[in-house]
């Protein structure tokens, strides 16, 4: 986790050693008066000659090409001949020139100046896509060198957890099996114990992979046509190996539409808000399903009959490790978190409520695809 | 005569997977024999003939549905792969592959045993040549010979579509079938891929053989795989909870 930071450190050294922007060409132009002022005490004081003078200005401007860009390069070659012409080359203190011969020096300042420049600034450029890959080869590393490290620990989680948990449920279901024929109470309690912990933990192992999975953007979501009816079918059967007795509302009309999306993911989605309702609604209360179509779009509410969600957490319970201060669950406070990822990479919308008449809503909002009615009619008349 | 105890071939690469599953068989009165790999797996399954085989999809040296299919060209034997939860694509691959069935890891002793049950009487009844002319579960009664369905006494109507896919869940009741096996049957291999049309129909024969067809007690969705129909009566379902 410090390789990142490195990679953040790189743009700030460059940005230290060049100027840029409006700075940048104030510097110039200081800098040519800074060199006029150096050269008025060479002829005066030092009484070199003009020659001299404009070599100084010369060697400005490769100062100004080096440290900033190619813009206040130019400015400075620019004024560097006009101040040239302005202060040391007679008539003084005008731009007209007595010896045309001048006309070549200037020319010859203005071209090795902007040579400089153009040569100065090439170069520039080329350390800097060069830097610039250098950094980008480095955050691909970083991110490889993480994507590893994420993918190794999904699979030891997902395999190397699970697979010691297979034996322990099934040498447990055994166990129970065996001691329940020989009648032995307290024995096939314990027994019953181990399974169904083992069975809780693996669904927690099974959440925190999926979430896992879910955040790296490592599920593909599939878009075929699936059915709420047997979606939501196949999460209560699920759900009835353990609860067998819980009393479960459907409200689906006959003719409800088939949905766009992937069946797997949305019945995880449906399952994990069920188990909620089941675990938060209180024991032996009715769970109510009610599904409805409403213009371009398909709304599923599961309410449950509970105390309702504690103030201010409609939207904190789908936060990832969220668990109410009530209690009761036990679990990584993932499940709801599961569902919005699902719904969220459906294209849909999740929103948790309070009803009125006491417990909560958990509504997800589906886009609605027209269905391809039109071929299936064709397939009925062949 | 006593029935000769099946013979079990285990296909798994984990040791304490495989010692669990030969407990648990052996007090089931199977007999087993097991492999650790695809290769010898293979080898077993030509040698000692078994009458079931389970294999483990995650084999460190073959792929799952290959082997299936290898085994599938020359052999009727019953195959229930083992995979996790999740791995659906995988399960889909291997049933398609001429697999029976399959369990999700992990998965409790009752739910071996039904499968493994229900996949031997299929495979016994392909034997014989024989199968049950009318099939009966709870309050359903599907008369293959009359083309007949009752539900509590009552006569049914269902549209040929409708029949034809109860009569395929019914003669493979217990087992999952898969959504390509489905289209295959009803409407051939270029609707192989419009699963969409199964979901209609299944909706609408739901509707007529299930009291509330959003909690089904005879057609499960298995999801992203298939359906199931209700292996056995209600009641035997209850028994067999309870001895699990």
């Amino acid at each position: 986790m410090v390789e990142p930071l490195k990679a953040h450190n790189l743009p700030s050294r460059q940005a230290k050693r060049t100027l840029s922007g409006i700075a940048a060409y104030f510097c110039a132009a200081l800098l040519v008066c800074v060199l006029t002022i150096a050269g008025m005490a060479m002829i005066d004081v030092l009484h070199f000659n003009t020659v001299s003078v404009a070599m100084t200005y010369t060697l400005g401007v490769m100062v100004v090409a080096i440290y900033t860009s190619r813009g206040p390069a130019i400015l400075a070659s620019l004024l560097n001949v006009a101040a040239f012409d302005f202060f040391f080359v007679s008539p003084h203190f005008t731009f007209a020139v007595a010896d045309t011969q001048y006309f070549v020096t200037f020319a010859v300042m203005l071209t090795v100046a902007l040579v400089i420049t153009t040569l100065t600034s090439r170069m520039r450029n080329e350390a800097a896509r060069a830097l610039a890959q250098e950094r980008e080869a480095h955050a691909l590393l970083v991110e490889m060198e993480r994507e590893k490290l994420r993918n190794a620990l999904l699979s030891s989680l997902s395999h190397d957890l699970r697979t010691p948990l297979s034996t322990i449920k099934g040498a447990a279901s055994l166990l129970a099996e065996i001691l329940q024929t020989n009648s032995s109470s307290s024995q096939h309690t314990l027994a019953v114990s181990i399974l169904e912990e083992a069975e809780r933990l693996n669904r927690l192992i099974e959440n925190l992979v999926f979430a896992t999975k879910l955040e790296s953007g490592a599920v593909a979501v599939k878009r075929e046509w699936v059915s709420l009816e047997e979606i939501i079918g196949s999460a209560l059967t699920r759900l009835r190996s353990e609860r067998p007795s819980r009393k479960v509302r459907i409200m689906l009309a006959a003719d409800f539409p088939l949905v766009r999306g992937d069946g797997v993911l949305l019945e995880q989605a449906i399952l994990n808000i069920l188990e909620n309702a089941y675990v938060h609604g209180g024991e032996e209360r009715e769970v109510e399903i009610k599904c409805k179509k409403e213009g371009g779009r398909v709304e599923i509410r599961i309410s449950d009959c509970g105390p309702g969600l504690e103030a201010g957490s409609e939207t904190r319970v789908f936060e990832r490790f969220y668990t109410s201060r009530r209690g009761g669950a036990g679990g990584l406070g993932l499940g709801l978190h599961i569902a919005k990822g699902v719904v969220l990479a459906h294209g849909g919308k999740i929103r948790a409520e309070n009803r009125w008449e006491g417990g909560a809503s958990i509504f997800i909002d589906l886009v609605a695809d027209e269905a391809p009615m039109a071929s299936l009619q064709e397939v009925m008349a062949a | 005569m006593i029935p000769v105890k099946p013979l079990v071939l285990l296909i798994e690469d984990d040791p304490q997977i495989r010692r669990f599953l030969r407990t648990a068989l052996t007090e089931h009165e199977y007999r087993l024999i097991e492999a650790v790999n695809g290769k010898e797996g293979l080898q077993q399954v030509t040698t000692c003939s078994p009458d079931i085989v389970l294999l483990d999809l995650g084999l460190p040296d073959r792929d799952g549905g290959e082997l299936t299919r290898e085994i599938r060209s020359w052999s009727r034997i019953p195959i229930i792969v083992i995979s996790a939860r999740g791995r659906e694509e995988e399960k889909i691959q291997a049933l398609d592959a001429g697999a029976d069935d399959y369990l999700s890891k992990p998965f409790g002793v009752g739910e071996l045993m039904a499968r493994m049950r229900v996949a031997l009487r299929h495979s016994a009844q392909f034997k014989d040549g024989r199968s049950e002319p009318i099939f009966e579960v709870d309050a359903l009664v599907v008369d293959l010979g009359k083309r007949q369905v009752t539900l509590a006494g009552q006569r049914m109507h269902l549209t040929p579509i409708e029949y034809k896919l109860l009569t395929i869940l019914v003669r493979h009741a217990g087992k999952v079938i898969t959504h390509a096996q489905l289209l295959r049957e009803i409407w051939g291999p270029p609707f192989m891929n419009e699963v969409h049309y199964l979901r209609v129909y299944m909706g609408q024969l739901r509707r007529k053989i299930e009291q509330d067809p959003a909690q089904p007690h005879y057609i499960f969705t298995e999801q992203g795989v298939g359906y199931r129909f209700r292996a056995e009566s209600s009641v035997n379902q209850k028994t067999m909870a309870a001895a699990s």
